[in-house]
């Protein structure tokens, strides 16, 4: 650190989070640094070495990917940033404790939506993180979070809805108007940590019911 | 909603999710003030989950102890709204530790070696510290106490 | 010294409803003064580890009216001391304190306003909003002999939800209580509601 008034170089320095993948992020208060590059370094909570990240060495870039170095999501971790100018001013900043099991964001699951005639099926996909397991395989948000359920809604006609939810991936509004257009969406809701995701949303139309043509 | 915790043979339940949306509210605020960051109070190698569930019940009331005696107490803030959430999680611990004397009184809380060596390593990492220092990092580290239970 | 000239406030006691806690007392009156209210609470942690020590009320430290919501503040299930005092300028009251601790788990639960209806075949329940911490059970039946009593948990707060698929010419009825997982009990059931569908015969 210089005595010298550096906190303009560098700031907001903090984790983003979603589906456990971790990007560090800052801002340079500066209106243009061109000349700006930034250092950054990792490490878990209680130990006393900070890590290099290599690839985020003197980059000018205001991101860097710390998924793989902050990949145990139950450990707290700090990360932190070092800006240094051409003219040799610099400053370093840090994260706040940042444990992705906490503090991810969840992304809104992959669905996909199938009309019949009175019904209108949804078949939510696994979502997979790049939080592997012993084994290796990649885990999927169901792995991580044991209470993690869906909540599905199909809007009818602006008066109501219609409510299916659980932990199956597969569902079925039924008793449907043919013809008629629905509005659905999906949300992932893991009430342990009080997170719920954006909703998938689709919008779908009955099939014309050909039975008496 | 309502967890229930297996320690060994003591059952209780808890308002685990009450208790972390409660914390979540101001860990950004209380770890801020933890400048110690390279130790760490609660560490893996104490932890409730790797513990032989004969001896989790004993480790946690040991531990819960050490929160309402020596870091909910000792812990300042300026702040009301600080001072609530804490006050919040404090009565809450308060509950918890009720339940474990329960099975304490019922002889399904046992010390054994295990629990006891744990703690006093636990112990003296909070004792490394100031009373106000050790008050601030164990209340920055309720997030991993609150997991740890999640485990059970 | 004018502490003690101001009359402390009487007749502390708490309304509680649905997880709702109002604390409430007699005004204190000087007349063509405001008279300004502090509440004040500790939990049981608080009397049993650091009694001298009494965190002001979110919402009722200053207050004008003789009440406060303590809702927000009692946010634990253990015995709770409030007390309030009056201040005019520069004079403040003797504390006057619950002479009874307040416990959430006292609260009384009452069954939820539900209006049930249909829309076509589907039979549609609509639910107050009580809050985050309230769940709804409904049970719902086809009147007729030997029927199954269907059981639902809903969530939906204050929003119109599809319970089922009715089948023309018989009457489906519907009753609900509230659960609250917090405190570990639930409400009485609500009055039964029922409702038909005329007797056209459902589509194939």
């Amino acid at each position: 650190h210089t005595a010298e008034n550096t906190s303009d170089l560098l700031q907001h320095v903090k984790f983003q989070s979603s589906n456990f993948e971790n990007i560090l992020t800052w801002d340079s208060g500066l209106e243009s640094a061109p000349d700006l590059v930034y250092s950054v370094e990792y490490k878990t909570y209680g130990e006393r070495k900070w890590l290099v990240k290599e690839s985020c060495q003197r980059i000018t870039r205001k991101f860097c990917n710390l998924t793989m170095e902050t990949g145990n999501f139950m450990e707290p971790y700090y990360a932190r940033v070092t800006a240094i100018s051409a003219g040799g001013r610099s400053v370093t900043k840090m994260t706040d404790r940042f444990t992705s099991l906490q503090q991810t964001t969840i992304k809104p699951p992959d669905v996909t939506c199938i009309p019949k005639v009175r019904s209108i099926q949804m078949i939510i996909h696994p979502t997979s993180t790049p939080i592997r397991a012993g084994d290796g395989h990649q885990l999927t948000l169901e792995d991580i979070f044991p209470d993690l359920f869906y909540r599905l809604e199909l809007q009818v006609n602006h008066t109501y809805q219609m409510h299916l939810g659980g932990k199956q991936r597969d569902y079925e509004f039924t008793g449907l108007t043919p013809d008629t257009e629905f509005l659905g969406t999906t949300m992932i809701f893991v009430p342990n940590w009080s997170k719920e995701s954006a909703p998938y949303v689709c919008r779908v139309k009955t099939l014309p019911d050909r039975t008496w043509t | 909603g309502l967890k229930t915790l297996h320690l060994g043979s003591c059952v209780i339940t808890t308002n685990l999710q009450e208790m972390r949306n409660g914390f979540s509210e101001i860990r950004d605020s209380v770890q801020a003030k933890d400048e110690i960051i390279d130790t760490r109070i609660l560490r893996k190698t104490e932890s409730l989950q790797d513990t032989k569930p004969t001896d989790q019940c004993c480790l946690l009331r040991h531990v819960l102890r050490l929160y309402l005696d020596r870091v909910f107490k000792n812990f300042k803030t300026p702040d009301h709204r600080i001072l609530r959430k804490t006050s919040s999680l404090a009565n809450s611990f308060l509950t918890v530790k009720k339940e474990l004397r329960l099975c304490h009184a019922h002889m399904t809380c046992p010390c054994g070696e295990e629990a006891t060596e744990k703690y006093s390593q636990i112990l003296s990492h909070f004792e490394e510290l100031t009373p106000q220092a050790a008050a601030v990092k164990a209340l920055g580290e309720l997030d991993i106490l609150l997991q740890w239970m999640e485990e059970m | 010294d004018g502490v003690a000239i101001l009359p402390a406030p009487q007749n502390l006691s708490v309304h509680s409803t649905n997880m709702k806690h109002l604390l409430m007392w007699s005004p204190v009156v000087v007349p063509g003064e405001i008279i300004h209210y502090f509440v004040e609470y500790q939990g049981e942690y608080e009397s049993l580890y650091m009694s001298h020590i009494w965190i002001p009320s979110s919402w009722g430290s200053p207050t004008e009216d003789p009440e406060c919501d303590i809702t927000d503040d009692i946010t634990a299930t253990v015995p709770y001391n409030l007390r309030v005092r009056a201040s005019l300028g520069s004079q403040t009251s003797a504390w006057s304190t619950l002479q009874h601790p307040f416990n959430r788990n006292s609260t009384i639960l009452t069954p939820p306003v539900m209006e049930v209806t249909k829309d076509g075949f589907h039979l549609v329940i609509k639910l107050e909003d009580l809050g985050p911490q309230f769940e709804f059970l409904v049970a719902y039946w086809r009147r007729e002999p030997g029927a199954k009593e269907h059981v639902k948990v809903v969530r939906s707060r204050g929003i119109p939800v599809h319970l089922e698929t009715m089948e023309p010419g018989v009457p489906y009825c519907v009753k609900v209580q509230t659960l609250v997982k917090a405190i570990g009990r639930h409400s009485p059931f609500s009055q039964v509601e029922c409702v038909r569908v005329q007797g056209e015969t459902l589509p194939l």
